[in-house]
């Protein structure tokens, strides 16, 4: 896929979020997502974090390649990546739940029950299932939070993506948060 | 517009409708957008005057505002695990010690995987922190909380191996139990039977009630946190909550951390004062203890139904239905017990473990088992122990600490020069049986307790001998020697092996049944009774460092010191015979004769040693300094689980060292012991050997001085003495005046070393039952740089003053610590093994070291690198106790002491050869029994002793009787 194949029209297509307009469409996309990713991994001081916003730029150049772009395909593509990035998530976080329970469990020592920090895949797979519910709310707010948490974009690059003022992905990112907070903490 | 508003829903904490949304997002833009002046009347125009509904929008808008933590971070620091494989956490430098093996399971704090520890040869299970939460935790300390925990040692905890940072992974390693965790039977059997219930309880408790004597809670007591394995049940984890609750703390005070509210435990099994305070004490546990137990006789736990956030509200306001409601059979006091446990207020709960343990009744079969016997063993007692048993009676119901008994007239039974210890009484009180002799060369002597000479028991060998024990018939004396166990009979004859020796694992410790058919004797970590006449062994019980035991007239039990087993084995592993004035702590346990684990009846704060039985097996005598001098203190150990029983102290300042009881309990005989030891110095002659008549001293009086080093600088000789009660740091000008005092505080401080710009000052001290390094600037304040749950001491300087080798005293580790240039010290690091009392060159490349138990002297860079042996000993060869460079760095001088006890001093080329004998310390009155010492280049300093024990008989006397 080539960047001029990314239409400024794509992401109303994707606007539903779901998996099956994504995985059509933009395929190439999540597998480097999640090879960068690996790689990044493997670079990492123990411990440490990934960058997001480095991996989903990479991400961006490795499939868009280095044509020139207008800014706005740039950010629409920046977008497309974090959506990459939650869906990267999702389904490491469901391969995770499932090997979760091991044969050993007596050996296991702080059980899933504890508050301390809670465990990534279910965390992961609550905050998706959130989302999707912000979706039906106001879509426009779930896609705030995927290009700000999911793809470290910043806010003139998420504005100019969705096609808003500044002002307006502050204002979204704020009530997001709301939402979410009351959704995760119930 | 004013109606638009009014129509706002009101959502409450109910999830939000796309309707109720529409109406409200476009108030919520009007306020965010609004500036902070017009927002209070923007807020009360857009409610329509509606408080509640104003309220409700404010709150919303102030949600709005708020960071929300697990959004502020940037999906890759907060989902950095779904990204790594499993393997990839496990960094090579500790995948180069545990060869890592298959991940047992993941749960919210850490990874656990198999492993196999390469350097020890055993399983383990290596728990590596899950990173992300490494990442928010205060690094140090978490480890140093860690090590906290890993220095508790009780049979009914999981000990900690090991714990360290590896390329930014946290990590603990534990043993590799094959049981199974109480969760995993909960969900195979359900309900558990209750005798099975109070066992595990039992076990819990006991471990608890240790731990938190040493200031340790658990904080996530839980099914899943309790092992099964054999009969016994593990704690596990210890340690573990607390150290992330702490560390987070500490991020979060530093900055480093952003989320405050992490780290509390497991909701189903948190007391309600935890959830909201990260700050509980041992009540918290014992309420998880009450979750626990009402889990394991229920089925169920009984706060487990929604969120957490309604369990933990559960156990704040609901009470629970009684256990009687899930199982009738449950025993009424039972009950009673756990719902105690489960008190909403702290202070309605058990107050502790201890007294929580006192109230556990055993197991209905074990308690028929035993009254039958004790009954039987009762009936065979004599009349005397009939009024002891009254007077302990009187006491208990009375709760008053009066003593049992008291000391009555005391006669000094030997008062020969030299030292005569370890007292036994023959059975019928005619006899005294001790050790004896001058120099450290002791040998079994009995003499009549009225009047009579002392005889030896053996006059067939020159071995050392020692700790004897008469027979419960009378008839023959035990005694230990070369490595093993032998008897001869009480009225002198040859002796007779009975347990043998074996290279590298000495007997320490062997004392008859009171049916006089089993021996009951320690070697290595293993406590077991070996049958007399058919040879037949049983394991009693292992691990807890069991030594000095004393089986229960009634057969049912051993005392044993546990700790400290330095104490007894390295005197006997150089044929010298037990240390005596060692203060390292240790604790009294009890073992149950028939097999099972240790159950500690005193703490390990100060030195708990010669436990001794009254003749009714009710009460314990043991020997302590924790108030100050050797006291003789009485434990009421009547009832099963005395851990709660206050010890009674029973004599004044009288310094007693071990005690002995006639059968009758009518007489005490003890012996009493007093060493004084001072510093003395000799030129390194000219034309060796020397002798020690050349000798002049540079301290006197009553005191102990030890622990001897020359300043760096060569002006001060720098020793411990315990001149001011306890031990302390002097220094003392080489060129003439008085001692000075370097340190000063309630707690002992050894082996003082000076750095080479003279500012500051190391040593080691007791440390909850371990020995770590503290530094002290002259005159400053005193800061502890290692923080290991070992036995690290002795530190001592690199000529460059930025580092330090020290060793493990239990591991047999060099270690070296490096100060970097923040001048913050490093953890130490392993340099050798097998070595022990490491000293630097004086170009500070090379680190000489002496092996433990052969008398070797080893080198190795200080910057790492092979260790090589420079003198091994052959037969005859004198063995090297401490080596220390000669000032030209070409040769090491050591100590040694032959089998006589004589000290020498000797000299052995670094390019290697054959040591030359320099000096011979050979007078006897003056023997130089420590291995310390040290050389400026031109003269050896050392300490010559005083020391004096005697055995002294005292007649028992009743309170009003």
């Amino acid at each position: 896929m080539s960047a001029s194949a990314i239409r400024a029209d794509l992401l109303t297509e994707l606007r539903s979020g779901s998996r099956e307009s994504f995985d059509r469409l933009v395929p190439r996309l999540y597998d480097e997502l999640r090879a960068i990713a690996h790689r990044q991994m493997a670079r990492q001081p123990r411990g440490g974090t990934l960058e997001t916003t480095a991996l989903v730029h990479e991400a961006y150049l490795k499939v868009a390649g280095h044509s020139h772009q207008g800014v706005r395909d740039g950010a629409h593509f920046l977008a497309l990546a974090s959506l990459a990035m939650r869906h990267v998530l999702v389904d490491r976080a469901k391969a995770r739940n499932t090997l979760k329970r091991d044969d050993a469990r007596g050996l296991i020592t702080f059980d899933d029950n504890i508050m301390c920090v809670e465990d990534q895949p279910s965390a992961m797979l609550d905050l998706d299932a959130a989302l999707t519910g912000l979706a039906e709310l106001e879509p426009r707010l779930a896609r705030v939070v995927e290009c700000r948490f999911f793809g470290g974009l910043t806010e003139e690059e998420i504005a100019a993506a969705l096609g808003i003022t500044v002002r307006t992905v502050q204002r979204d990112w704020a009530k997001a948060r709301m939402l979410l907070r009351r959704t995760l903490e119930s | 517009m004013n109606e638009e508003h009014r129509s706002a829903p009101a959502a409450g904490s109910r999830s939000i409708t796309p309707d109720e949304w529409r109406q409200l997002a476009p108030l919520l833009d009007a306020v965010l957008d609004a500036s902070p002046d017009r927002r209070e009347t923007l807020l009360t125009e857009l409610s329509g005057g509606d408080a509640a509904r104003r309220a409700e929008l404010a709150r919303l808008v102030v949600d709005c505002e708020r960071e929300y933590a697990p959004l502020e971070h940037s999906a890759g620091e907060r989902f950095t695990t779904l990204f790594g494989e499993q393997a990839s956490s496990i960094p090579q430098s500790l995948a180069d010690r545990y060869e890592i093996g298959r991940e047992l399971g993941r749960g919210g704090m850490a990874v656990v995987y198999v492993a196999r520890d390469l350097r020890h040869g055993r399983d383990v299970a290596v728990k590596v922190v899950r990173p992300e939460l490494a990442a928010s935790l205060g690094r140090a300390r978490f480890l140093r909380e860690i090590e906290i925990a890993a220095r508790l040692r009780h049979p009914n905890i999981v000990p900690v191996y090991d714990s360290g940072e590896c390329e930014g992974v946290l990590y603990y390693v534990m043993p590799y139990e094959p049981g199974h965790s109480l969760r995993r039977r909960l969900e195979r059997d359900g309900a558990l039977p209750v005798d099975d219930v109070v066992a595990i309880l039992r076990d819990v408790c006991d471990a608890l009630a240790y731990a938190h004597h040493q200031g340790i809670v658990h904080r996530d007591i839980k099914p899943d946190n309790v092992l099964l394995s054999g009969r016994h049940a593990m704690v596990t984890d210890f340690g573990v909550a607390r150290a992330v609750s702490e560390a987070t703390t500490d991020a979060v005070a530093e900055g480093s951390a952003a989320n405050a509210s992490i780290a509390l435990g497991t909701p189903t099994y948190m007391a309600p004062e935890q959830a909201a305070n990260s700050r509980v004490d041992q009540r918290a546990d014992i309420y998880a203890i009450g979750v626990l137990a009402y889990e394991l006789l229920a089925g169920r736990p009984p706060f487990a139904d929604g969120a957490p956030s309604q369990v933990l509200r559960a156990h704040a306001v609901e009470t629970p239905p009684t256990l009687r409601e899930h199982r009738s059979e449950v025993p009424e006091a039972l009950e009673a017990l756990v719902m105690r446990c489960l008190e909403k207020n702290p202070d309605d709960r058990w107050p502790s473990a201890d007294e929580l343990l006192l109230h556990l009744d055993p197991p209905a079969t074990i308690a028929r088992r035993q009254s039958s016997r004790s009954l039987a063993l009762i009936g065979a007692a004599a009349l005397a122990v009939v009024a002891l048993i009254a007077v302990v009676a009187l006491k208990t119901i009375s709760r008053e600490p009066a003593p049992p008994l008291s000391l009555g007239r005391a006669t000094q039974l030997t008062s020969d020069p030299g030292l005569e210890v370890q007292p036994s009484i023959s059975p019928d009180g005619r006899y005294v049986a001790f050790a004896a002799g001058h120099s450290l060369r002791m040998h079994i002597f009995v003499r009549p307790t009225a009047d009579g000479k002392p005889v030896r028991l053996t006059s067939d060998t020159s071995d050392n001998q020692w700790l004897p024990h008469w027979s419960p018939d009378g008839r023959r004396i035990l005694f230990l020697s070369r490595g093993g166990v032998f008897s001869a009979p009480g009225t002198g004859g040859p002796a007779r092996e009975e347990i043998a020796s074996r290279p590298g694992a000495i007997v320490v410790s062997a004392t008859w049944s009171p049916d006089g058919r089993e021996i009951a004797y320690v070697r290595g970590d293993s406590l077991q009774a070996r049958a007399v006449s058919s040879g037949n062994e049983r394991l009693i019980a292992t691990g807890g460092e069991l030594h000095s035991c004393s089986w229960s007239p009634n057969g049912e039990r051993l005392a044993c010191v546990s700790g400290n087993y330095y104490y007894v084995t390295v005197g006997a592993i150089h044929g010298l015979g037990p240390m005596f004035g060692n203060l390292a702590p240790s604790a009294i346990v009890l073992v149950p004769a028939a097999g099972g684990s240790p159950l500690a009846v005193t703490d390990r704060g100060a030195l708990h040693q010669s436990p001794l039985w009254s003749p009714n097996s009710r009460t314990l005598y043991y020997v302590s300094n924790h108030q100050g001098p050797r006291d003789v203190y009485a434990l009421d150990v009547s009832r099963r689980f005395p851990g709660r029983a206050e010890p009674v102290r029973i004599t004044t300042g009288l310094g007693a060292h071990s005690l002995s009881f006639s059968s009758t309990g009518m007489r005490v005989a003890y012996a009493v012991y007093r060493s004084s030891a001072n510093a003395w110095t000799v030129p390194i002659p000219i034309h060796p050997p020397g002798t020690v008549a050349s000798a002049v001293p540079l301290t006197s009086g009553n005191q102990t001085v030890e622990g001897i080093r020359v300043s760096p600088d060569g002006r001060y000789l720098v020793y411990d003495s315990d001149l001011s009660g306890n031990s302390e740091v002097y220094r003392l000008s080489l060129s003439g005046g008085e001692s000075e005092r370097l340190t000063s505080s309630a707690t002992d401080k050894f082996r003082g070393a000076i750095s080479p710009n003279g500012k500051e000052l190391t040593f080691h001290a007791f440390d909850r039952g371990s020995r770590n390094v503290f530094l002290m600037p002259i005159g400053g304040r005193v800061q502890q740089i290692t923080f290991g749950h070992g036995q690290r001491s002795m530190a001592n300087w690199s000529p460059d003053g930025n580092a330090l080798a020290l060793f493990d005293i239990t591991t047999s580790e060099v270690l070296v610590m490096r100060r970097n240039a923040m001048r913050q010290w490093e953890s130490p690091r392993v340099l050798a093994r097998g070595g022990w009392r490491p000293e630097w060159s004086p170009d500070g490349a090379t680190i000489a070291f002496v092996s433990p138990t052969d008398g070797r002297i080893g080198i190795v860079a200080a910057a790492g690198g092979p260790q090589r042996d420079l003198y091994v000993p052959h037969d005859g060869d004198p063995l090297a106790e401490l080596a220390v460079f000669a000032a030209n760095g070409r040769a090491v001088y050591f100590k040694s002491h032959d089998a006589r006890g004589g000290a020498s001093f000797w000299s052995m080329p670094i390019a290697g050869g054959r040591p030359r004998l320099l000096i011979r310390l050979d007078d006897p009155a003056h023997a130089s029994n420590r291995f310390d010492f040290a050389s400026d280049g031109k003269r050896f300093y050392f300490t010559l002793e005083d020391r004096q024990s005697d055995i002294w008989l005292a007649d028992v006397a009743h309170p009003g009787g």
